[in-house]
C-alpha cells in the first residue's frame, strides 16, 4: 500500500515538475490522436451524411456492418494495419511501420466505424419535417442538408469527442503498428504498458494520470457543449 | 389565367390511392381553402403543391409552365413556400429563424435586417428576436413559422391548418396576418382547414375534399348555398340528410315523398328520381300551435331531446321524419320546449337542398 502511495506522490511530482520525459509523451499521445480524430472526421462526416440522406441498395446492410464494427478489438485493427503495411504486405513499400504516421492512420482506422455510425445517429435525430421546412423556404437541396447538420451540431460534436476519448485510450492498435519506440512513437498507453511490467509504478502512474486527466478534460467539454444544447 | 393549377393528379403511397384525379385552379391574389375531415387528403395535396413531394400521376403548372417536385429549380420553387401543420423551428434565435429564408437567398444583411426587424415588429414578436425559438410556446412557434414563410414573400403561400392547435385569440391573430398578405398583394394563399367557420371568414374559393377527391370547387357562397353531393352538405352543416323519391311535380315544384310523408321541394329532375334532401337544423321553425305561415312543409313532431347551448338550442324532433333543428335558446326557453312535448316543425321550400342520388 505504502508503494502506491509513493509511487502516486511521485507521480504527482513528475506533472508538477514538468518532467521532460512525461510531457514529451503525453504531448505525442495528444497529437497523434487529434491528428487521428481529425482525419477521420474529415471523411466521416460527408460519408455519415451520404449514408443518411441517399438511399442506395443495400444501404442498412452497410449502416448494420458499420454497427458491428463499432466494437472491433483495437488489437485486430492493429493486426490489418500491420499486415497491410509489413515489408512483405501490399504497402510495404511506404516504409511507415513504427512510424506514428501509421499510428495516426490506425487510430483513424479504428474509429471510423464509430463517427461514422454517431453522425448517422446525429442526423437522423433531427426532426425530419426540419429538412422540408428548409426546402419549402427555398433552400436549394445542398442547402438543406448543410442546415440539418448545422441542426445535429451538440450530437456531431459529441460524437467527435467520443472518438478522441477511444482513439487516445487505445493500446493494442498503438503498440503494434508504432512499436513503442521511446522518444519516436511512444505514446501514454503504451508506455503505461511498459513501465508497469517494468516495475516503474511512479512513471506509470503519473501517466495514467495525465490520460485520466484528458479524459476528464474532454468528458467536461462534453458536457458543457451538451447543457448548451437547449 | 390561373396561377396555378393542378391536372388530373393522383397520388399513391403502397396500396391506397391518397389522392384521385385532383383538378384545381389557383386565382392570383386570393385566398383558396381546401376542406375537408381529417384524412381528405389535404395534407397530401398541398405538399405536392409545395413541390416537396411528387404525383403519382398529373402535373402541376405554375404561369402554365410545368413544374416538379425533387428538380433543383429553385427560382421556380423559391417563389412558392410551405407552412407546415405542427411547425419545426430551427435550434436558433427567433431572429435567425426568421431570416433563413432570405439568408439562403444570398440576400445582403442590411437587407435581411431591415426586413426581419420589420415582419418581427408586426408579428409582435419583436421581444422574442433573441430568444431560442424552441423556448416558444406552440402559439409563439406558429407565429414564427408563418413569419418566417412571409418574410421571402413567396407568389404562394401553402399554409396546411395555420390555426389547428392555436387558442381563439391567437387563431384570430394568424387569421388577420393571412388576410393581410393577401389583400397588400404579396401574393396568393392556399390553405387547408378543418374549421367550417374558418373556411367562411377567411376563403375567397372552397374545394371541399373528401376521401382524396374534390367533391365540390367554387366560390364561398356557391359551395356552402349549394352544396352538390351528400358529403358536402353533411359537412358544410346540412345536419339533416333524408332519402326518398320524386313522385309528382308541376314546373319546377316537386313532391318527394320520404318514408310516409311527403315534402315540397324545388326541384326540376323526373318523377321516379331517388333524391337526398339536406336542411340546415336552423332552416327549420318550431311552433307550438299548427301556423298559418308561408313555408309549405308543416309536420307535427314529438320532442325527444332538448340541449340547451348558448346561444342556440338544439331541438331533435322525432315524427316520422326525424329532424334536427337549431333556434335561439331564448325562444327555446319561451315555447318551454321538452322531451315528450308535440310540436309542429315547419320547413321553408326554398331552404331545402335536392341531391340527386348517383
Amino acid at each position: 500500500m505504502t508503494e502506491i502511495w509513493q509511487g502516486f506522490l511521485k507521480a504527482v511530482e513528475l506533472i508538477i515538475t514538468l518532467d521532460r520525459e512525461v510531457m514529451e509523451i503525453a504531448f505525442r499521445s495528444l497529437g497523434i490522436s487529434l491528428s487521428a480524430t481529425l482525419i477521420a472526421s474529415v471523411l466521416c462526416l460527408p460519408l455519415g451524411g451520404i449514408l443518411q440522406f441517399y438511399s442506395f441498395t443495400g444501404k442498412r446492410a452497410v449502416i448494420s456492418l458499420i454497427q458491428t464494427f463499432y466494437s472491433v478489438p483495437t488489437v485486430l485493427v492493429g493486426l490489418f494495419v500491420f499486415l497491410l503495411f509489413s515489408r512483405s504486405g501490399p504497402l510495404g513499400g511506404l516504409n511507415l511501420l513504427f512510424t506514428p504516421t501509421i499510428m495516426v492512420l490506425g487510430q483513424a482506422i479504428l474509429i471510423t466505424p464509430v463517427l461514422i455510425g454517431l453522425t448517422i445517429s446525429a442526423l437522423s435525430g433531427v426532426d425530419k419535417s426540419l429538412k422540408d421546412t428548409a426546402l419549402s423556404l427555398g433552400a436549394t437541396n445542398t442547402q438543406a442538408i448543410i442546415t440539418i447538420i448545422k441542426e445535429a451540431r451538440f450530437s456531431i460534436i459529441s460524437a467527435i469527442l467520443l472518438a478522441f476519448g477511444r482513439a487516445i485510450s487505445e493500446v493494442g492498435c498503438v503498440i503494434m503498428v508504432g512499436g513503442n519506440i521511446r522518444g519516436f512513437t511512444r505514446v501514454l498507453t503504451t508506455a503505461i504498458a511498459l513501465e508497469t511490467q517494468r516495475g516503474e509504478i511512479e512513471l506509470s502512474l503519473a501517466l495514467g494520470l495525465i490520460l485520466l486527466l484528458i479524459s476528464l478534460t474532454v468528458n467536461l467539454l462534453l458536457n458543457i457543449y451538451q447543457q448548451r444544447k437547449v | 389565367m390561373s396561377l396555378l393549377t393542378v391536372s388530373n393528379l393522383s397520388k399513391k403511397i403502397q396500396e391506397w390511392w391518397i389522392l384521385k384525379d385532383i383538378n384545381l385552379r389557383l386565382e392570383k391574389g386570393k385566398i383558396s381553402t381546401i376542406f375537408g375531415p381529417t384524412g381528405a387528403g389535404k395534407t397530401t395535396l398541398l405538399r405536392i403543391i409545395g413541390l416537396l413531394d411528387e404525383p403519382t400521376t398529373g402535373f402541376i403548372t405554375i404561369n402554365d409552365l410545368e413544374v416538379k417536385a425533387g428538380i433543383n429549380n429553385s427560382l421556380l420553387r423559391r417563389k412558392i413556400s410551405m407552412v407546415l401543420q405542427k411547425p419545426v423551428v430551427f435550434n436558433s434565435s427567433v431572429w435567425e429563424n426568421v431570416a433563413y429564408g432570405l439568408r439562403i437567398r444570398g440576400l445582403s444583411y442590411d437587407i435581411i435586417k431591415k426586413k426581419v426587424d420589420e415582419i418581427l415588429n408586426n408579428f409582435g414578436l419583436e421581444k422574442y428576436a433573441l430568444v431560442n425559438a424552441r423556448k416558444l410556446s406552440g402559439g409563439e412557434m406558429q407565429k414564427v413559422a408563418l413569419a418566417r414563410a412571409m418574410v421571402v414573400e413567396p407568389e404562394i403561400l401553402i399554409l396546411d391548418e395555420p390555426t389547428a392547435n392555436l387558442d381563439i385569440k391567437t387563431s384570430g391573430e394568424v387569421e388577420e396576418k393571412i388576410k393581410d398578405y393577401v389583400y397588400s398583394g404579396k401574393g396568393t394563399i392556399i390553405m387547408s382547414t378543418h374549421d367550417l367557420q374558418q373556411g367562411q371568414r377567411l376563403a375567397d374559393h372552397i374545394s371541399v375534399m373528401h376521401n382524396g377527391t374534390i367533391t365540390q370547387y367554387g366560390d364561398k357562397g356557391t359551395v356552402f348555398h349549394h352544396p352538390e353531393t351528400v358529403e358536402v352538405a353533411r359537412f358544410i352543416g346540412f345536419d339533416n340528410i333524408l332519402t326518398g323519391k320524386i313522385v309528382d311535380r308541376v314546373n319546377d315544384l316537386s313532391l318527394v315523398k320520404i318514408s310516409e310523408h311527403s315534402l315540397e321541394v324545388i326541384s326540376n329532375k323526373p318523377i321516379g328520381t331517388e333524391v337526398d334532401i339536406c336542411l340546415r337544423p336552423e332552416d327549420i321553425t318550431i311552433s307550438i300551435n299548427r301556423p298559418a305561415s308561408s313555408a309549405r312543409n308543416t309536420y307535427l313532431c314529438e320532442i325527444k331531446r332538448v340541449s340547451y347551448l348558448n346561444p342556440l338550442t338544439r331541438v331533435e324532433l322525432d315524427g316520422n321524419i326525424p329532424l334536427i333543428c337549431l333556434i335561439t335558446s331564448s325562444s327555446a326557453r319561451d315555447l318551454q320546449l321538452t322531451p315528450g312535448m308535440k310540436v309542429y316543425a315547419s320547413i321553408k321550400t326554398t331552404a331545402i337542398r335536392v341531391i340527386p342520388k348517383k
